[in-house]
């Protein structure tokens, strides 16, 4: 969270003026109706007890609600529920929709079957995203509320804290699934692609030392383990396997061929080592770019996966020759069993399929990519902390619990900010009325909250209903009045608070919203304060804040840098391969494999309705950072053999040795990375999942346009093919 | 050779010739950096 940023000052503001809306929502489900004395006893009872919790400001049930009524020609406030005889009751119906009618918390207090009653436990402001001592409270809160309720009765707590809460629980537990689950692809794949535990031993031990070290780097620079950072072990996991793979692949093809360990170590990694650190480079980068965000979380993120990535191929690439080096070698029949597996196999098909119809691979291609570039204008940016959280999650269910027996607790706090005294006067509250009445009529309102039906209700009270035309806006001067009279007590003052400033120049308006799945929350908001503002615009300047307003606003600044990560990352890389490869022209080839991966990820968005939010941002600017490594192994090898200057050789034999030497590899690491990604499914954290579709998505965008594409283009491409041919005979000459 | 293939193979010659050596200084440093790894905080409060 920016505490820096415009919103949640403006948030801060809003709850020092109105108090802060920091609360927890119990709702209680009962078998008996409320206007029976013994469910209004233990409401009464569990009241007093969740009062007593420490860190609770205040609590607000049926059984402490005071309203302003007569009492045997008195006015004065008096508690809702009445004792009569020792036995507690509600008023009688009418009089309850007429208070519910002025006090619109009461649709939160009380269903309208009367079976289902709900409690407000307002939190002290500065525990607001303190986790421990949420969990704490809620755990406090629990044992309370079974303490005192019957047996038969079902309650649910929920509230901005609980899904706070519950994400960075989600958040944590993804985590290391991620990290577990990917671990296991890694070595799985190490076995298969190798057929050697030794070679699964070294890949774990290369791992387990990168993590070691980036845990004591956090440790000393004192970064914490956090939701975000815990993220990025699996990530590092899967990217310092991939430098492991492609030495020990590179080992063994030389080991064939020179029968000595420490020569094939040094011919592998001599081939090997420069492409890979350009690889980790670019990988950094990727996530290095991240950084570029004023949220510490993330910026944590971006620095421990920069530092991580690049730590894994030091590791590898001291390790990995030494001990292969150290290590008895392989077994004839290993090499036999990897030369006759199916992924060598499949390679084997595809060669001669690319280079039997190349033309048509790269139409294919185009089109694809096309096509998923068509799919960019369906992006949708929906930036809020519920949409994270998927259906089957505890607390969605709890918030569904409570929205079909109670009210719709998602709001947004409208400020409209008047001259001083604006609020005194009826030709305000007139507007205010014309402005409750525009704001209900868009589709994403339900209702709206604000003083005026209080006002009206009081109105009633002293001056009896349908004599008087036009109400509490038709006298000038009984507003003023009736806040003069309001003020006398603590309960008015209280009242009028969360309402209006004591200069009556600052009105908040809750707006109580649906947040349907199917329109993004920044439409609403900015349909709620345009709406607004063109009510209001001779009143004053309104502002629309709150908890969703918040979270939305530091949700879009991520995704606006993040953006400008992505474009960043792409630039840096290009440059990067631009200077390895040592020609611009090879640099812009490059560009044609990272281009479909970049297309899926946007258009994958675009097309299957994944939203643009805080998580899935990044996957584009990281999976491009991965995804250029197998872009950056194939045009080495092809500029070696460029550089050969074999007379004998064409382009096109140039084009396929680099195949058949990079393919297995760039499948192997893509492979381990495709399903480190896939494993995020299983978090239940919705853009977690998105993250994961996409990063496998691209991953396989990248191996396909690396391993198919990428030769089919060069093959195509008369233009390509003349340069390369000109190189040849530059360096042969 | 370009600048940084020269680099690249001197930093191959280096890795295999001094293998033992630089194995021998990852594992020091790794048993001195594990001794910060108690320190390590945790912030879940998602400030």
């Amino acid at each position: 969270l920016d505490v820096n940023s415009d919103a949640y000052r403006q948030y801060l503001k809003f709850a020092e003026i109105f108090g802060n809306e920091q609360f927890l929502f119990i709702a209680i489900r009962n078998e008996a109706q409320l206007d029976r004395p013994e469910v209004l006893k233990w409401l009464h009872s569990l009241t007093s007890k969740l009062e007593e919790i420490e860190k609770v400001t205040s609590v607000a049930s049926l059984s402490n609600t005071r309203v302003l009524r007569e009492n045997n020609g008195k006015f004065g406030f008096s508690l809702l529920v009445s004792n009569t005889n020792g036995a507690p009751h509600l008023p009688e119906g009418t009089e309850l929709e007429r208070i519910r009618a002025a006090l619109p918390i009461m649709d939160f207090l009380v269903s309208r079957d009367l079976k289902t009653v709900g409690i407000f436990i307002r939190l002290d402001e500065q525990h607001k995203y303190d986790i421990p001592i949420i969990e704490g409270l809620l755990g406090q809160m629990r044992a309370v509320v079974k303490a005192n309720i019957p047996e038969t009765s079902e309650f649910r707590i929920i509230g901005p804290p609980s899904i706070i809460l519950a994400i960075h629980r989600y958040n944590i537990q993804t985590a290391m699934i991620f990290w577990a689950l990917c671990l296991t692809i890694g070595i799985s794949v190490t076995v298969y692609i190798f057929k050697s535990m030794k070679v699964a031993a070294l890949a774990l031990l290369v791992i387990g030392l990168s993590v070691l070290w980036i845990l004591a780097f956090m440790s000393v620079t004192g970064i914490p383990l956090t939701a975000t950072t815990a993220l990025s072990f699996g990530l590092v996991l899967i990217v310092s396997v991939a430098v492991v793979i492609r030495i020990v692949t590179h080992f063994n093809e030389r080991y064939q061929v020179v029968r000595d360990r420490v020569e094939a170590a040094r011919q592998g990694l001599g081939v090997v080592f420069f492409p890979c650190f350009v690889c980790s480079v670019t990988t950094a980068v990727g996530f290095g770019t991240t950084m570029v965000t004023s949220i510490p979380m993330v910026f944590q993120l971006g620095l421990v996966m920069f530092l991580g990535v690049l730590l894994s191929f030091v590791m590898a690439v001291i390790l990995t020759p030494a001990f292969l080096i150290a290590m008895k070698p392989l077994e004839a029949r290993s090499y036999q069993r990897m030369a006759g597996d199916w992924v060598a196999l499949a390679l084997a098909g595809m060669e001669k399929a690319i280079f039997g119809h190349y033309l048509i691979v790269t139409v294919l291609g185009v089109t694809l990519t096309l096509a998923m570039v068509a799919g960019v204008p369906f992006i949708r940016s929906d930036t809020q902390l519920l949409r994270m959280l998927s259906a089957s999650t505890k607390e969605m269910k709890d918030l569904r619990f409570v929205e079909s027996h109670l009210a719709a607790l998602h709001t947004l706090e409208l400020v409209i900010e008047a001259d001083g005294g604006a609020f005194n006067k009826p030709q305000a509250w007139e507007k205010v009325s014309d402005l409750e009445k525009e704001l209900r009529k868009l589709p994403e309102v339900i209702s709206t909250d604000s003083f005026l039906p209080f006002l009206e209700y009081l109105d009633r009270l002293f001056h009896g209903s349908g004599e008087r035309q036009g109400g509490v806006l038709s006298n000038p001067g009984l507003i003023r009045d009736l806040f003069a009279l309001l003020s006398l007590s603590e309960e008015g003052r209280l009242m009028t608070g969360r309402y209006v400033d004591g200069c009556r120049s600052l009105l908040h308006v809750s707006v109580r919203i649906r947040n349907s799945p199917g329109v993004p929350i920044a439409e609403t908001i900015e349909t709620v304060r345009s709406t607004a503002a063109s009510v209001m615009k001779e009143e004053g300047k309104v502002t629309v804040t709150g908890d969703i307003a918040v979270f939305a606003s530091q949700a879009s600044e991520i995704v606006r840098s993040q953006l400008l990560s992505l474009a960043l990352a792409f630039t840096i890389i290009t440059i990067i391969l631009m200077i390895h490869l040592g020609s611009a022209l090879l640099g812009l080839i490059s560009l044609i494999t990272n281009i479909p991966p970049v297309a899926v990820i946007f258009g994958v968005m675009g097309w299957l309705g994944i939203s643009l939010d805080t998580i899935t941002v990044f996957a584009a600017s990281v999976a491009l950072g991965l995804a250029v490594d197998d872009t950056v192994h194939y045009l080495s090898v092809l500029k070696e053999q460029i550089r050969l200057k074999d007379p004998q050789k064409s382009v096109e034999d140039c084009v396929r040795k680099a195949y058949s030497v990079t393919a297995k590899a760039m499948v192997s690491t893509s492979a381990v990375l495709f399903f480190g990604f896939l494993v995020l499914i299983i978090s239940p954290f919705k853009p977690v999942v998105s993250f994961g579709i996409l990063g496998a998505s691209a991953i396989l965008a990248a191996v396909l346009a690396d391993v198919i594409f990428l030769p089919s283009v060069i093959l195509t491409s008369s233009g390509i093919r003349r340069f390369l041919g000109s190189r040849m005979s530059l360096r042969g000459s | 050779l370009n600048a940084h293939e020269f680099l690249a193979e001197k930093a191959v010659g280096i890795l295999i010739d001094y293998r033992k050596l630089l194995v021998g200084l990852v594992a020091v440093l790794t048993i001195i950096l594990a001794l910060f790894i108690p320190q390590l905080s945790t912030d879940p409060t998602m400030k």
